[in-house]
C-alpha cells in the first residue's frame, strides 16, 4: 500500500505568503519552527567569521532566502556562501543552482533533513563544501564533495581548529561556539 | 550564556514518577518527548520485530524487546528504543521495570522530528554504555545502517539502501531490505 501523500513543486512554494518558514524538500512542504536561541548564536558567530575572512572574494548569506534547486527542493539553508565567478545565480527572487559552500545549523526538531535529505541533495547538486554546526554538542563538521559525494574531511568536537579546504581558512571553535554553554 | 530554561537536570529518579506510558525519554537530563510514530515508522518496526522474534527468539538466542519498554543506561538516560536484543549471557539484565545495562542490539527506526536524538545524542551514549550493535532504519529514505561497536567507537560496518542486504555480525544473520520495506 502507498500511502496517500500530496506532492508539492517550486510553483506551489512561491504561492506561499514572504516569510512562510516552510522549506520545499523532495516534494513535501516542511516548517521550521523558530530556531532555538543557541542555533542563532552560532549562525551569528559563523557569519562574522566569514565575512571577516571573505572580504571580497565571495558573497555570505544567511536564512531566510530561498535557495532552488530543483522543481522538489527549494530551501532556506542557515548561510551559504557564492564564490566569485559562482555557478550559482543570485535574483531579486534567491539563489538558482548550487552555492560552493552551504552551513547548516542543527536544530533537534528538524535536524533530520540537515544530515540526511538535504545533505544528499547538496551532494548531488554539487555543492562543494557542507558544513553542519551542533550547537548542543558543540560539534563542526565539514564534508567536501568528491565526484557527486560528500566525504567527512573534518569533525571536532568542543575545541580546536578546523580548516576549509574551499576557502583554504582555519576555523577556531571556540570562535563558532562563543558564548553557547549548553 | 547559558539560557535559565537549561538549567534544569532531571535523572532516573524524576523518571520513574512519570505516570506510566508518559511519552517521554530521559536524554542526558532532559526529558524528550516522543510524538506517536508515523505508520511508516510503525510499519517497520513491525516487520523488523517479526524477523527477530522468529529467528532469535523462536531459536532460544534471547529475548527480542519492542517499545515503549524502558532501557536505563546511566542517571541521565532512560530511553525506550524502537526494538532491543538481549542475548542469553547479555550484559543487559531484564527486570519488570526495564531493561538495565546495553542490551546486545539495539534499532532505531528515525522519525524526522527525533532523528536528531537517535543519529547524535542517542548514538553517542549507546556507545558508550556499550551496546554491541546500533541499527539505523529509516523508512523515508529505505535504508538500513549497522554499526558495530569496536575500539574506535561505533564503525558502520552493513548498509543498504532500498534493496539488498545488510549483515549482523553480533546476531549473525542477514536481513533482506526487500521484506522490511515492501509495500503490500
Amino acid at each position: 500500500m502507498r500511502l496517500l501523500e500530496r506532492k508539492y513543486t517550486v510553483e506551489d512554494y512561491e504561492k506561499l505568503p514572504e516569510g512562510s518558514p516552510y522549506q520545499l524538500i523532495e516534494g513535501e512542504l516542511v516548517m521550521s519552527p523558530a530556531p532555538i536561541p543557541y542555533h542563532q548564536m552560532v549562525l551569528g558567530n559563523i557569519y562574522s567569521i566569514l565575512r571577516r575572512e571573505l572580504k571580497g572574494k565571495g558573497l555570505v548569506l544567511f536564512s531566510p532566502v530561498d535557495l532552488y534547486l530543483d522543481e522538489r527542493n527549494a530551501y532556506q539553508p542557515d548561510l551559504v556562501v557564492l564564490l566569485k565567478n559562482s555557478k550559482a545565480k543570485l535574483t531579486a527572487k534567491g539563489i538558482y543552482g548550487a552555492p560552493e559552500l552551504v552551513v547548516e545549523v542543527l536544530s533537534p526538531s528538524n535536524a533530520y533533513y540537515d544530515l540526511r535529505i538535504k545533505k544528499e541533495v547538496y551532494e548531488k547538486y554539487g555543492v562543494k563544501e557542507y558544513w553542519i554546526a551542533d550547537p548542543l554538542k558543540k560539534s563542526l563538521e565539514i564534508y567536501t564533495n568528491r565526484e557527486g559525494r560528500f566525504e567527512v574531511f573534518a569533525e571536532v568536537k568542543e575545541e580546536g581548529k578546523v580548516l576549509s579546504p574551499l576557502l583554504g581558512i582555519e576555523l577556531e571553535l571556540s570562535e563558532v561556539f562563543e558564548g553557547v554553554e549548553p | 550564556m547559558r539560557l535559565l530554561e537549561k538549567e534544569k537536570k532531571y535523572t532516573a529518579e524524576d523518571y520513574d514518577k512519570l505516570p506510566e506510558g508518559s511519552p517521554y525519554q530521559l536524554i542526558e537530563g532532559e526529558l524528550i518527548m516522543s510524538p506517536s510514530p508515523s505508520f511508516e515508522h510503525f510499519r517497520t518496526s513491525k516487520k523488523v520485530f517479526i524477523r527477530l522474534y522468529r529467528l532469535l527468539e523462536e531459536a532460544g538466542k534471547g529475548e527480542v524487546i519492542y517499545a515503549p519498554l524502558d532501557l536505563y543506561l546511566d542517571e541521565e538516560n532512560v530511553y525506550q528504543p524502537d526494538i532491543m536484543v538481549v542475548l542469553k549471557g547479555s550484559k543487559a539484565k531484564i527486570t519488570s521495570k526495564g531493561v538495565y545495562g546495553p542490551p546486545d542490539v539495539v534499532v532505531e527506526i528515525l522519525s524526522p522530528s527525533s532523528a536528531y536524538y537517535d543519529l547524535i545524542v542517542k548514538k553517542e551514549n549507546y556507545q558508550k554504555a556499550g551496546v554491541r550493535e546500533y541499527w539505523i532504519i529509516d523508512p523515508l529514505r529505505e535504508s538500513f545502517e549497522i554499526y558495530e561497536n569496536t575500539e574506535k567507537g561505533f564503525m558502520l560496518t552493513s548498509s543498504a539502501r532500498e534493496k539488498g542486504k545488510v549483515f549482523s555480525k553480533v546476531l549473525e544473520l542477514e536481513l533482506d531490505l526487500s521484506e522490511i520495506f515492501k509495500e503490500v
